[in-house]
């Protein structure tokens, strides 16, 4: 069942096209990592996705509505992002950070009740948060802060979950940590993510299915060993490298030589 | 808990800096006997004074200050950025200009001033957010098309200074903030705009409190990031204005009093607003105790107390990392 449907989609600022007749369906469960090189245009496709940005031309469905007849509210309970830098007040406590994830679900003049108070609960618990959630959140380390983002954006009990190289300030345990939490979500709750990764490693490790972008255009979509060849890392990439396969779980291992 | 204790204990203070700032003044008066005039008693002189000239100035100092510490807590949520004042907005220089001109050009339409000046503020409000405006409106382009209104502004109110100098005197008091012969109608002017902008400014508190998440998360929870941004500074505005029509330019208090408050109470504005209406009215009855004070019997202007107060606070901020 496909939970999010993308066509032809054309992106820009300004007068600049970034991204050009973008089209794939996302169903329900999967786990869909978008990678490509420096402004081939990752990010802007899911800032579009949550209407930072406006799209030019073609249609994204949620199901059966347009998001451009949905508003910024309706988009934010059914899609939440995980932005690679985040802010708020130092002063505010987890739990309190946390119940902003429910606004999309709540009317200018309803406060915080008791299902509120579950949902957030429940999202503590998946984000691995529950001996944090009454700390201050300068008191915490990047890796929990993005954890605490994470839960904000689960609290909004989204059908799709969007990443946004939530990885790149992060030390390589916390980008371990927050994408095995990510890994664990997708299993046990079967989210749906979408994510945009630079990595190429992790998105072969996470990802069901990995869609390479290349100056705005889709060059390749397809799962990992499919998708991770020495041909597209050189066309792509520009890089020589060799390729070697996991013994356990058989997602391949990119080792890059040199730039061509 | 906590904060709602530091609350109560903020506005017993304010009680009483406002009995204080009631008997204090050219004329001393015993707290007392201000007590006695509550139960209809005391010397009828002394409760001339009270009624006729300290009263409304001192519920004058009240309420401007209550007003401007919200403009200033609002604008530092639109702006992101805890610097943020309601001169940045132009309110400041637009009244000045539009008062100055009719003072110092049209002196005959003198009582028009608190008239003008209001006008005049949200004009130059009015002209810095077209001027921001690009595609919605980001603080960075508002701090930064407010800086050259207000240059530009105030370029033309030296111009018409210095072309009237001869006339000059009368205004300066206006140009420097005042509360000094404020009265009852003065009070009644602004008390029902500016109860209904305060009432106005506890709606403000969900969207202030998500715009400092950042525009990107704040749209990904569904607040309307641009129109939040508009009205938190047209209510702003609006408050700025009003006192400024009244008391003319006083500076700094919108800038001190929210920062002071976010280190006493912290950062959410459920408490934030209301403790800097608490904090702003008591922070310009003592600035204006003060200013009636100090070299008494002359009275100094309250703006140039706040500014004098407020320069080097402004600077210890500016030095603590500002962010």
């Amino acid at each position: 069942m496909e939970v999010v449907k993308i066509s032809n989609l054309q992106l820009g600022y300004e007068k600049k096209t970034v991204v050009r007749n973008f089209t794939t369906n996302i169903e329900k469960g999967e786990i869909v990592s978008i990678i490509g090189p420096n402004g081939s245009g990752k990010s802007t496709i899911l800032k579009s996705l949550v209407k930072l940005l406006k799209i030019q031309e073609g249609m994204v469905h949620i199901g059966k509505n347009s998001i451009t007849n949905m508003s910024n509210k309706e988009v934010s309970q059914n899609l939440s992002i995980l932005l690679q830098h985040n802010t708020s007040p130092s002063d505010i406590s987890v739990r309190d950070l946390i119940y902003y994830g429910r606004l999309p679900h709540k009317k200018w003049y309803q406060s915080k009740d008791i299902d509120d108070e579950q949902i957030i609960d429940w999202a503590i618990e998946n984000a691995n948060l529950k001996e944090l959630q009454y700390k201050k959140i300068n008191c915490l380390s990047g890796g929990e802060r993005q954890r605490v983002w994470l839960a904000v954006a689960l609290a909004q009990e989204p059908k799709v979950l969007l990443l946004d190289e939530p990885t790149t300030y992060l030390d390589i345990s916390y980008q371990l940590e927050l994408l095995e939490l990510v890994k664990k979500l997708n299993q046990n709750l079967n989210m749906t993510v979408i994510m945009v990764l630079h990595d190429l490693n992790q998105a072969a490790k996470y990802s069901d299915r990995i869609i390479v972008l290349k100056k705005g255009q889709i060059v390749g979509n397809g799962s990992p060993r499919e998708i991770f060849t020495k041909e597209l890392l050189r066309e792509v990439y520009n890089v020589e490298a060799k390729i070697y396969y996991d013994d356990l779980d058989h997602y391949p291992v990119i080792i890059p030589k040199k730039v061509i | 808990m906590k904060k709602v204790s530091i609350i109560i204990i903020s506005i017993l203070i304010f009680i009483g800096v406002l009995v204080l700032s009631i008997g204090l003044g050219s004329v001393s008066i015993p707290v007392r006997e201000i007590i006695e005039f509550i139960f209809n008693e005391g010397d009828i002189i002394n409760k001339s004074i009270i009624m006729d000239i300290r009263l409304p100035r001192v519920l004058i100092a009240v309420i401007v200050g209550a007003n401007l510490a919200t403009s200033g807590a609002l604008l530092q949520s639109v702006m992101q950025n805890p610097l943020a004042d309601p001169g940045i907005i132009g309110v400041s220089s637009g009244a000045s200009l539009a008062a100055i001109s009719v003072m110092l050009l049209k002196p005959q339409y003198t009582y028009l001033v608190p008239l003008f000046a209001f006008l005049g503020g949200i004009f130059a409000t009015f002209l810095i957010y077209i001027l921001a405006w690009k595609d919605g409106i980001k603080p960075v382009r508002i701090i930064l098309s407010g800086v050259a209104i207000n240059a530009m502004l105030g370029g033309a109110t030296s111009l018409i200074s210095v072309l009237n100098s001869d006339k000059i005197q009368g205004v300066i008091m206006w140009v420097n903030g005042s509360v000094s012969g404020r009265s009852w109608n003065d009070l009644k002017m602004i008390l029902p705009y500016s109860i209904v902008g305060l009432l106005l400014s506890f709606f403000c508190i969900r969207p202030a409190n998500v715009l400092l998440l950042g525009d990107e998360k704040a749209v990904n929870l569904g607040l309307n990031v641009n129109r939040s941004r508009i009205l938190l500074s047209i209510l702003a505005a609006f408050l700025a204005g009003i006192s400024t029509s009244v008391v003319g330019i006083i500076g700094f208090i919108g800038l001190i009093i929210p920062h002071i408050s976010r280190l006493l109470i912290g950062s959410d504005y459920k408490y934030l607003l209301p403790f800097s209406m608490i904090g702003g009215a008591t922070m310009l009855l003592l600035a204006d105790t003060f200013a009636r004070t100090i070299a008494k019997p002359i009275e100094l202007p309250v703006g140039t107390i706040m500014a004098v107060i407020g320069g080097p606070f402004f600077l210890y901020l500016l030095r603590k990392g500002g962010k």
